[in-house]
């Protein structure tokens, strides 16, 4: 104790020193008064909204919801003073231990009324990114708006007028799946999708089945484990509100294990921390597999009883061998080889005894189960093997599986980090294995997908289909990296318009110079709605100047198991307008204005009439009242029944089929999970002599992707981007922590501050998410990135990237 | 002097993750000016904010967060020459803000640096007052520091705001006379500990240790 102690007074009398030092910095900001903040008594809040009558000034308290893109979505009690909103702070769910709120969640204040904050729609008045702005006014620019949107659908089709939000929001009615799809479904425009955050979750499914993301147990449900392996997430900042359920689980005992390059504060707090090398965790869980199936660590009565492990594989054909193909008239059983029958018998699911081992000839044909070709192709994933590929010791590779297999009930809890190559998906059909393997899934404290279980935002029992498709479903879905094609090059049809919402498309995908030089140009009209000027509506033609999350009532789901309510807390500011009312407003002028004409409230309704809520006594009326509601009965533990939604309803580690998104790229299919190296990333490229750093762009718990990039509170704290460089990176260049440097390589460049890091690995450089043009010293971390395409995933490879550092 | 309560604040470092809510929850309950902080996070690692000490792949970082101590004998209410700075009877260390006269011996005399200046008026995003509205403003010329949240003491509420939001359900409040509330169970529990008690001035924040890590 004494030495930790005196850790703390050596750090605290040199931040005294400094402290001192720079009390004096001035903040830039324009001074404000603070004289009438003793003007009105305070009077006990209560949770209605209809207090304004008051005689005295009334703090109204609102039903509010933080709901950008970060798996949180935070239950709010908005606080408003005098028709101003004053504060945020944490709220009250249904199930309290969801209660939560972060440092972005306390900011909404200077967002809101942020100077910087869009006011009335505006026009270019110069060329496009130029910075040149007339002001008009909505009757203009919403005429403007549809009479484009008009001409590109009678001179090519409607589908050429693009509809593209990410994730800014997730309310039913103004986020990125509301009122647009409603409104892109009637006029027949392409609706932008996916390409982010898809490889792993593919792969996921592969094996398990289910909905995107719809495979884990609810976050709670961590403080069950015994054992938590993080992989590839840095979730104490960017699924800040999930790690106290981790700490519960440490403080009940359980051990944490980091899978990650980098020492974040999550590797920081694990019992052990795996440095692996970038983009080769599937080796790593492919080796685990090895050793757990060599040492016979798996489950074996949860293997025969669960997975495709029993069922004999045609060794020539790769298919799984059924009935059919053994006996005329024979059904599309599964067979298996039976121990106690000594033969091949359609599997039943009871009597049968399978074995999981062994090789077999039948009917002439040769076969092995499905388990014996897991374990013959992972031999190659010897622990001394792979550890040329990870860098990871094999001793601690061995631990690592032996650990998972004993330590029960045990739970991974991956991220995107592990999302972000070009093979993205082998990694989530390796860890979904695993679980299979292991029998570490279906149970309380055991799944192969922690954290974010019972989304709501995934499976909701709301009336979705009637409110987003009034009429025919007339909108056609378009993967965003295809939607680059489509506008470049008119494949497979031209995209002319872009109409962007609740997303900043220019630091979100790829290759930026790409997206301004190639694709921008190609578009005759470009329409942003947002609530400052970001680096995409600096792109714009019309730029419409939308409403913050408080200024509107709302249905929101979220990425735990509550769907809550968002209620007007405020007056909209200035001249803004919600989505909804903006497409109200273009629907009326394209003529289909019936579709909507209603208040935001009777859309709500609509999306509450099911027989589900109607029978759990859901309504609006409830809503106003609680606030929110959990949707799954707790816990929520998928796969409990042990079925699973695939072609055998079993744990398919072995593919007959193998999903894609789109046509081509069958050289990809591999019916067994397998290593892939990064396709720039990887050690051994060419491009590694001239760009000798692997890059990543982590989440930061200042922003949410590119959200709350300008609120001061923060900026205070975090000022300005920095690239993450390990020291011995750092001399090599001559560069000292605190120098301007470029970070570079063919695509693009940024330059920005370096921050030397003992807990960046050596040959990788970090550089946080989601900053904006204006806020590097030149450049744009996002030109870095390559627009490759796996074609079975069609996913953004944003760590699979090859840069250099140099000083400036 | 006996005091009827003495309310402390215990801060488990075991589950801190340096996250910032609770300094920014400070901020925005108590209406704080746009570069003063009462409620700072500090990594005990490397050089600079979030990065650890050691070399990779050895290394290690945690965090804490300082804000006033509201020490039983506080040096603060010492030197004041106004009496502006006070304890009361509950133990909180407080400042009246009409008798300060902004000379800051407070300041120099604090042995953990929690207390700041309004060099000049308080300023903030919105062009009105933000955050508790029982909060008492400040004017440029006067010293301010953590309160424990007196306005919320006084009505009964439980926790302070950084309490009250911390995600890591890392911080607790209470009163030290009371051998069987949490924070005097914790502190006697997890060898709670003070920082700088040579000072001799009796915080009554106690941190609880980090996690002893690892698989030996």
């Amino acid at each position: 104790m004494g030495q930790q102690r005196a850790q703390i007074i050596m750090e605290i009398s040199r931040r005294h020193f400094l402290e001192l030092a720079g009390a004096a910095t001035a903040v830039g900001v324009a001074a404000s008064v603070l004289e009438s903040a003793k003007a009105a008594p305070f009077v006990p809040a209560v949770l209605d909204t209809s207090q304004a009558a008051s005689p005295q000034v009334v703090e109204q308290i609102f039903h509010g919801v933080c709901a950008p893109n970060d798996w949180s979505g935070c239950k709010l009690l908005v606080h408003v003073l005098d028709g101003k909103l004053v504060r945020t702070a944490r709220g009250p769910l249904p199930d309290s231990r969801y209660d939560r709120i972060c440092l972005r969640g306390l900011t909404h204040v200077e967002r809101v009324y942020h100077p910087d904050r869009l006011r009335y729609p505006m026009k270019r008045a110069g060329e496009r990114g130029e910075g040149k702005w007339e002001r008009i006014s909505w009757d203009e620019a919403i005429n403007t708006i549809a009479t484009k949107l008009s001409e590109i659908r009678d001179k090519y089709d409607s589908k050429a007028v693009a509809f593209l939000p990410a994730s800014g929001y997730y309310g039913y009615l103004n986020g990125s799946y509301g009122a647009v799809i409603r409104f892109a479904n009637i006029f027949g425009g392409t609706y932008g999708e996916g390409a982010l955050d898809s490889a792993t979750p593919l792969g996921v499914q592969q094996v398990l089945g289910g909905p995107y993301d719809g495979q884990g147990n609810e976050a709670a449900d961590l403080a069950n484990a015994r054992l938590i392996i993080v992989w590839g997430s840095n979730l104490t900042e960017s699924n800040l509100q999930n790690w106290h359920f981790v700490a519960d689980a440490l403080d009940n005992g359980a051990k944490l294990i980091v899978v990650d390059p980098n020492f974040t504060i999550t590797a920081s707090r694990a019992d052990l921390w795996v440095p692996v090398r970038p983009g080769s965790d599937a080796a790593l869980a492919l080796s685990m597999i090895n050793v757990i199936i060599e040492e016979s660590l798996y489950d074996g009565d949860f293997v025969a009883s669960y997975t495709v492990g029993p069922f004999l594989v045609n060794q020539d054909t790769g298919l799984f061998l059924r009935e059919k193909d053994v006996k005329s008239n024979g059904s599309d059983k599964y067979m298996v080889w039976d121990s106690a029958a000594g033969g091949a018998v359609p599997y039943d699911g009871t009597g049968s005894r399978p074995v999981l081992t062994g090789s077999y000839t039948i009917g002439g044909l040769s076969c092995k189960p499905a388990f014996q070709m897991l374990w013959d192709h992972t031999g190659e994933y010897s622990p001394d093997n792979v550890s040329k590929i990870t860098d990871v010791q094999p001793e601690t590779i061995r631990m690592l599986a032996r650990e998972y297999a004993t330590r029960k009930p045990a739970t991974i809890y991956w991220g995107f980090g592990i999302d972000r190559y070009y093979y993205g998906d082998m990694i989530g059909r390796a860890i979904a294995t695993l679980a299979g393997l292991t029998g570490n899934i279906g149970k309380l404290g055991a799944t192969p997908c922690g954290g974010f279980g019972g989304a709501t935002l995934i499976s909701s029992p709301v009336n979705f289909g009637a409110w987003v498709t009034p009429t025919e479903g007339r909108m056609s879905n378009l993967n965003n990296l295809l939607l680059f094609d489509a506008i470049e090059k008119g494949e497979p049809y031209p995209i002319k318009a872009a109409y962007i919402s609740n997303s900043n498309y220019v630091v979100t995908f790829p290759n930026q110079r790409k997206i301004l030089e190639d694709l921008f140009p190609k578009l005759d009209f470009i329409a942003v709605a947002d609530f400052s000027m970001s680096d995409t509506a600096k792109q714009a033609d019309i730029v419409l100047p939308v409403t913050t999350w408080f200024e509107n009532d709302d249905l929101v789901p979220s990425m735990h198991v509550h769907i809550m309510l968002q209620q007007k807390a405020i007056d909209p500011l200035y001249e803004c307008r919600s989505d909804l009312a903006i497409f109200s407003m273009l629907a009326e002028k394209l003529g289909f204005g019936e579709h909507f004409n209603k208040p935001a409230e009777d859309y709500i309704r609509l999306l509450l009439d099911t027989q589900e809520l109607r029978d759990r006594g859901i309504t609006y009326e409830s809503l106003k009242k609680d606030g929110a509601f959990r949707v799954p009965p707790e816990p929520h533990i998928p796969f409990r029944d042990g079925k699973f939604d695939t072609p055998s309803g079993r744990i398919e580690f072995y593919n007959e089929t193998i999903m894609s998104r789109s046509t081509a790229g069958t050289e990809l299919e591999h019916k067994l999970p397998v290593f892939l190296p990064p396709i720039e990333a990887s050690p051994d490229n060419p491009l590694s002599s001239k760009y000798p750093l692997v890059f990543c762009q982590p989440g930061s718990k200042f922003r949410v992707h590119t959200q709350y990039f300008n609120i001061p509170w923060l900026g205070e704290i975090d000022p300005y981007p920095t690239v993450d460089i390990s020291p011995s990176d750092a001399e090599a260049r001559g560069i000292r922590d605190g120098d301007a440097v470029e970070v570079f390589n063919d695509r693009g460049s940024v330059q920005l501050t370096a921050k030397v890091s003992n807990g960046i690995r050596p040959g990788m450089v970090s550089i946080a998410r989601g900053w904006t043009k204006q806020q590097f010293l030149a450049g744009a971390s996002q030109t870095l990135i390559a627009d490759y395409r796996n074609p079975l995933t069609l996913n953004c490879s944003f760590f699979d990237t090859r840069v250099e550092v140099r000083k400036v | 002097m006996k005091m009827a309560k003495r309310l402390a604040m215990v801060i488990d470092l075991a589950r801190c993750i340096g996250c910032q809510t609770c300094a920014i929850a400070c901020k925005l309950e108590n209406n704080v000016s746009l570069g003063l902080s009462w409620n700072r996070v500090f990594t005990i690692g490397g050089p600079t904010i979030d990065t650890p000490k050691g070399q990779y792949p050895d290394l290690s970082m945690y965090h804490i967060t300082l804000a006033c101590q509201h020490c039983e004998r506080p040096v603060c209410v010492q030197v004041c020459p106004t009496g502006a700075t006070y304890q009361r009877e509950d133990g909180l260390c407080l400042i009246d803000y009409d008798r300060c006269i902004g000379c800051r011996y407070c300041l120099a005399s604090c042995p953990y640096s929690t207390r700041t200046f309004n060099y000049r008026e308080p300023q903030q995003i919105p062009d009105f007052p933000i955050g508790n509205p029982d909060v008492q403003p400040r004017k440029a010329g006067v010293v301010e520091k953590c309160t424990f949240c007196v306005h919320r003491v006084d009505k009964g509420i439980l926790n302070p705001a950084c309490v009250e939001v911390c995600p890591a359900r890392a911080r607790f409040f209470g009163d030290l006379n009371d051998p069987e509330s949490q924070v005097s169970r914790l502190i006697a529990e997890r060898n709670g500990y003070q920082l700088l008690p040579e000072a001799g001035r009796i915080p009554k924040v106690y941190f609880l240790p980090p996690r002893r890590k690892g698989y030996s």
